[in-house]
């Protein structure tokens, strides 16, 4: 009877293991994007996409059903995404937003499983840009950039495979206006808000 | 057996007429005709007017069946534009106008008049399309655009923007990491 207590817990205990590293692995690239919420209060402009589950189905099945090269690329650009979440902030003046609530997000790709891409420091606007990456394997399973500034803030975490290059190749090139936020730095305010 | 006796009676064969006297009994008499069982029914002729007016009905049954079918599919694949400004007419350009000006032809062998007929179709094909450009501030094309719901546009503007940005960051990284190497490379 003590053995088979003893086999039992041992199995019960290896299956919830097991269950917690599968239901986890997928979300593992997605990161807590909550704790930034208290940048929208004193943002200027603020953007929020998420994209994910029935959205991003609907996307796909527009790329199929429009049959133009912009849709095909698009089309490309989503094909095996789980998705997109981005948040961009901008204040009216510099260094408005707690500094702590990014680095905690830097602090959580420093974790395991993230590996950094890319980091590059200037001090011109105080600039910190990250790049990460999450592999399953050999596949992909998530990338996430985060960019800060003394006026911005940016974070854009992607679910799945995607290939960085062809992404950077769409920038301006398709019906997507093309974003700068070097440029405001550099001239005057543009009007309205360009990301929209 | 003799041939001759059976077919044409001529001769004798002592075998055949006794098989023919065995068999006298079911001789048919005087030729005559068995009674037949078949009921004969009086054919009735269709007249003209009925048949043309079977065959009429036919052609309107069908035709409106195919115009059905057709509006359908032509409503079906009807374009909705996601977000295309209006356009104005714009007129023909001069160098369609003017046909007989124009000097291009497909082959050197080809008549005379041949470019002027290909030009001038060429020039109703692109009025009738600029035109066309300009009804109700739509693009229609021959090629009709899929018709899209209300959320399959929201969802598809969201990717769109949820991908413009995400390009641009990374093109913004990128040319952080070749400005970083440029400076290097200065430096040495």
């Amino acid at each position: 009877m003590g053995k088979i207590s003893n086999f039992t817990v041992k199995a019960v205990l290896l299956a919830l293991s097991a269950f917690a590293v599968t239901s986890t692995s997928g979300q593992d690239a997605r990161l807590n994007l909550e704790r930034l919420k208290g940048m929208e209060s004193r943002a200027r402009d603020v953007v929020e996409v998420n994209i994910d589950g029935k959205l991003l189905d609907l996307a796909k099945r527009v790329t199929v059903k429009v049959n133009n090269d912009e849709a095909k690329r698009v089309g490309e650009a989503i094909n095996g995404l789980k998705g997109i979440y981005v948040r961009v902030y901008r204040f009216e003046n510099e260094n408005e937003y707690n500094i702590s609530e990014v680095d905690g997000l830097r602090a959580e790709l420093s974790g395991p499983g993230w590996e950094r891409l890319a980091n590059v420091r200037s001090k011109r606007n105080n600039q910190k840009v990250d790049v990460f990456t999450m592999f399953a394997g050999d596949i992909m399973s998530g990338v996430a950039v985060v960019i800060s500034e003394a006026k911005s803030v940016a974070v854009v975490n992607v679910i799945g495979p995607i290939d960085i290059e062809s992404l950077v190749e769409l920038s301006g090139k398709l019906n997507i206006p093309k974003i700068d936020i070097e440029q405001e730095s550099k001239s005057t305010k543009k009007p309205g808000n360009e990301e929209e | 057996m003799k041939q001759d006796y059976l077919f044409d009676k001529e001769g004798n064969d002592a075998e055949v007429e006794g098989l023919e006297i065995l068999l006298s009994e079911f001789r048919l008499a005087n030729n005559l005709r068995p009674e037949s069982n078949v009921i004969e029914f009086s054919r009735k002729s269709r007249s003209a007017v009925q048949t043309w007016v079977f065959a009429i009905a036919a052609c309107v049954v069908l035709g409106t069946v195919f115009i059905g079918v057709w509006g359908l599919i032509w409503q079906g694949s009807a374009e909705m534009p996601l977000d295309i400004p209006r356009t104005e007419v714009q007129q023909v350009p001069a160098e369609l106008a003017d046909v007989r000006d124009t000097k291009t032809s497909l082959k050197s062998q080809d008549p005379p008049w041949l470019p002027q007929r290909v030009n001038s179709h060429a020039m109703r094909i692109s009025a009738s399309q600029q035109k066309y450009a300009a009804v109700d501030g739509r693009i229609s094309k021959r090629y009709l655009k899929p018709k899209l719901t209300q959320e399959e546009k929201y969802a598809y503007n969201q990717v769109l923007l949820a991908l413009s940005i995400t390009s641009s960051k990374l093109r913004l990284v990128q040319d952080s990491i070749n400005g970083v190497d440029q400076l290097k490379t200065n430096d040495k």
